[in-house]
């Protein structure tokens, strides 16, 4: 899923301290799920901004979107826009994004910073475990992303830093590559970690996705 | 309706037990007293001699022990007061109760509660039926039960001593001034047993010997009295005699123990008190030969189960013995007192018939119910028959459909094995009780109930059950926290998705409320609101400053803290806590269990790292950190609390 954090709280009060009425939109998919954009933070939110600006502060409204980077369910909160100068958009990037093309006269900012592609490892702890590169190479690494979790993002490896299991850059990272090792010798595939892998193809900006037989282009 | 907590399915006359145990776990006296009035108007009678089919079905007993539920009834009966307000008339129907057992008092309470005009008349000159002519004195003082009909009084039931009903006044008499009567007569008529002797002058009969040893007769029994019967009157008049006549007392009992209708703790109690109990033995004759009692006796055998399920007994041929004795109370069943005028009333085998659906007799507008309906049974029996007739009455009268005011009640299943292992096991407090050697010296209460400290500790044993978090299918993300959180791994994902919370298993610990990122579940018992509503308030009454303090923790003082008592800090919300510093509040104190005694587990460490958390962001919101001070230390006396409390407060005058 995707993984964000809020702002710090100065710099959310700094976006919506002399706007009247201000709208905060959450979103109820992944960046819920590692609590940034649920109605718990959401009400959260709410109160901090509600206890600590200075009058005139902004009236505040609030609304949950079941997944803001969708167009179709970010119109259907219209209505809750109409009245307010401002959207406080508590989504990752792509729903701030999706939020300011629908509607584009209302200043849109975004409470959060979208911070990877991750999966909850412990209650309240999320790692990143893929960097979306576009070309998977994980039956290679014994289903363990080097790009995201090797801190130097080593298509080959392990370098020499690696150190007792940890990583020379700081001793609370994991090697990735000495767990790919370890993986692949369980699978009894240590071989393929002598491969060298090629370098990985030149991604073009920006990125699309197209099914030709679904994709229709009507209006 | 959903299932209901097993205790309270249990209660004949479906109290809430769960309700008023928790309100005194909070320290709420008066709230469980309210509780307790709902449907009885007798708590401080029941809170001593009930037979607690509550206790039999608490799911504790599963974990260790059940909770006391009955003496925390009458720590509470004893130990708070509440006015019974009068409930206005509501009807122009009156209803007259015929007799003032529990079975009568029930009736009457439940329709002035109504709203019907009550009348009861009672053939003794004092009101209370068996509870004062039959339940002895060391099980209920006469003071506890006067206070109890007192009350009834002030309630507007009116009651009306010495009037019988016979031949002068009858039922029917009644019917012209009344739209319906309930007859609650009672079964104190003793079934006499058909041998040779029971006449002579040193047999007694089981209930007349109970009436006038409570009345304050105290008959010459000699030094070997020999009880006959196996049930609660056989028992009791067993225990009586001991204390009357201290000398040897024997029970003969012509099935098994485990035959013995007996409250299985009355005769292990009495037991204990040196009565000896004899099985399988029946009498057959009583002679008095040269001025000294004897008791013939045959021994009998178990044979294949009768009609009722019991086993058939039947004598041991040439097992005659004979048992000296001095007297013989007989205690070998009751039946309906045939004095009343039963009219137009039918009764068969001594008892009156009723349609069990409606207690109504084949006398329309005449119901009756109790010990004269069902033959000898309990009181919390008696008052469950008071209690249904009162409202079939009611139905009678209205027109209104019974079964929508007496809804079936489907106790909770028992606690998953997995859950249960999780619960913390505590043991059950010990009633205070007088020692053995000086109960049977005298009639004085033997158990002398809980202190405050003892009560709170054991009604704090109470799992709450069905009290569980609900999750709001529409609002759940399937996020899997709650089950991630649960310290009991009760939360589990259906296959749409969506968590669940088995009702049935929950332990109310609220760390899922707490946590789910798209509040999702909640509680009914203890809304969200509810910590910020208290807070505000007692900021207002205390100049901003207000204390917090975990009730399991500071359990010996919960009832008398100031500021406000939380069942476990971990049920309070991020935002709850951060709303609470709005205008007006200078200091927040909290008090909490260090992290390895908490009730829940967890609770305790969660409530530490939400404040630790909130710390983070109250510079940025312009707000000193220090308005919270949060400590976890064992505090049952709140002394720790109470000190920190007055030092916050002197620091911000």
């Amino acid at each position: 899923m995707i993984v964000a954090e809020i702002k710090p709280l100065e710099e959310i009060k700094e976006m919506v301290k002399d706007k009247k009425g201000v709208l905060l939109v959450g979103c109820n998919t992944c960046t819920a799920v590692c609590f940034s954009s649920g109605k718990r933070e959401l009400e959260l939110l709410q109160t901090q901004l509600d206890l600590s600006l200075e009058n005139p502060k902004p009236a505040f409204w609030q609304v949950i979107v079941r997944r803001a980077c969708e167009p179709e369910m970010v119109t259907e909160i219209s209505d809750y826009t109409r009245e307010v100068e401002a959207i406080l958009c508590l989504s990752c990037g792509i729903g701030v994004q999706t939020l300011s093309d629908i509607f584009p006269k209302k200043q849109v900012f975004p409470a959060l910073n979208t911070s990877f592609l991750g999966r909850p490892e412990k209650l309240g702890f999320w790692q990143e475990v893929c960097v979306a590169c576009g070309d998977c190479i994980l039956h290679l690494t014994g289903g363990i992303c080097p790009l995201s979790r090797c801190a130097k993002g080593l298509l080959n490896g392990p370098c020499g830093g690696s150190h007792e299991g940890k990583c020379e850059v700081s001793p609370d990272i994991p090697c990735a590559w000495e767990e790919i090792f370890t993986r692949l010798k369980e699978k009894n595939q240590l071989n393929m970690i002598r491969k060298t892998k090629e370098p990985r193809k030149v991604i073009r900006k920006p990125r699309y996705l197209l099914r030709e037989d679904i994709f229709e282009d009507e209006k | 309706m959903g299932k209901l907590p097993p205790c309270m399915a249990a209660c004949p006359i479906r109290t809430d037990a769960r309700r008023y145990v928790q309100a005194i776990a909070l320290g709420n006296f008066e709230e469980s007293l309210r509780v307790l009035y709902e449907v009885n108007p007798i708590p401080a009678v029941c809170g001593r001699i009930c037979s607690r089919p509550c206790e039999d079905a608490c799911r504790r007993g599963t974990v260790d022990e059940p909770v006391a539920i009955c003496h925390l009834k009458r720590f509470v009966a004893d130990n708070a007061d509440i006015a019974l307000e009068m409930p206005p008339i509501k009807y122009p129907e009156k209803i007259a109760v015929i007799g003032s057992g529990p079975a009568g008092l029930t009736c009457a309470y439940e329709l002035r509660k109504l709203g019907y005009a009550v009348k009861i008349f009672e053939g003794e000159p004092f009101a209370g039926g068996m509870l004062r002519m039959g339940i002895p004195l060391y099980r209920l003082p006469r003071s506890v039960l006067d206070k109890e009909i007192e009350k009834l009084k002030t309630f507007g039931i009116e009651i009306e001593t010495g009037k019988e009903v016979d031949s002068r006044f009858t039922i029917a008499d009644l019917l012209e001034e009344y739209q319906a009567v309930f007859l609650a007569v009672g079964a104190a008529k003793n079934v006499t047993l058909n041998i040779e002797g029971v006449n002579l002058p040193e047999v007694y009969q089981g209930v007349d010997f109970l009436k006038r040893v409570n009345q304050g007769e105290r008959p010459d029994l000699g030094n070997k009295v020999v009880v006959v019967g196996g049930g609660n009157t056989a028992i009791d008049s067993a225990r009586m005699a001991k204390r009357i006549a201290m000398s040897e007392v024997v029970l003969i009992y012509r099935r098994s123990k485990d035959e013995m209708p007996a409250d299985p703790k009355e005769i292990e109690e009495a037991e204990a008190e040196g009565v000896k109990v004899m099985t399988l033995i029946s009498p057959i004759k009583i002679t008095k030969e040269k001025g000294e009692l004897k008791i013939e006796c045959v021994e009998m055998e178990l044979g294949a189960p009768d009609e009722s399920g019991r086993p058939r007994v039947s004598p041991v041929e040439n097992s005659n013995f004979k048992i000296p004795a001095t007297s013989v109370i007989l205690a070998i069943g009751q039946v309906l007192e045939m004095r009343f005028s039963r009219g137009k009333v039918e009764i068969k085998k001594g008892l009156i018939q009723v349609d069990p659906a409606t207690m109504m007799t084949n006398w329309i507008g005449v119901f009756a119910g109790g010990d004269g309906v069902t033959g000898p049974s309990t009181v919390v029996e008696a008052m469950a028959q008071g209690r249904k007739a009162g409202i079939s009455i009611h139905s009678f009268l209205r027109g209104i459909d019974l079964s929508s005011l007496l809804p079936p009640a489907e106790p909770a299943p028992q606690i998953a094995f997995h859950v249960r292992e999780k619960i913390t096991r505590s043991p059950r407090i010990k009633m205070p009780s007088i020692p053995l050697k000086e109960r049977i010296k005298s009639f004085d209460e033997i158990e002398k109930g809980y202190s405050i400290k003892e009560a709170i500790k054991e009604a704090q044993r109470c799992l709450n059950c069905m009290a569980a978090a609900e999750v709001n299918p529409q609002l759940c993300l399937g996020c899997l926290t709650c089950i991630r959180t649960c310290p009991y791994k009760v939360p589990s994902l259906l296959d749409s998705g969506i968590a669940y919370i088995s009702p049935e298993n929950c332990q109310a610990c609220g760390l899922c409320v707490t946590e789910c990122p798209a509040k999702a579940i909640s509680f009914s018992f203890l809304p969200e609101e509810h910590f910020v509503r208290e807070v505000r308030k007692q900021a207002r009454n205390n100049g901003g400053i207000v204390g917090v303090f975990c009730v399991y923790n500071s359990y010996a003082a919960a009832h008398s803290l100031p500021g406000i008592g939380y069942p476990c800090l971990g049920k309070i919300s991020l935002n709850s806590l951060l709303q609470s510093f709005g205008p007006g509040i200078k200091k927040i104190l909290m008090v909490g269990c260090p992290e390895e005694n908490c009730h829940f587990h967890s609770g305790s460490r969660r409530a530490h790292k939400r404040i630790n958390y909130l710390k983070n962001f109250l510079p940025e919101m312009g707000m000193n950190e220090n308005i919270i001070q949060f400590h976890q230390i064992e505090d049952p006396e709140g002394s720790f609390y109470l000190e920190r409390l007055k030092e916050i407060t002197d620091d911000s005058r």
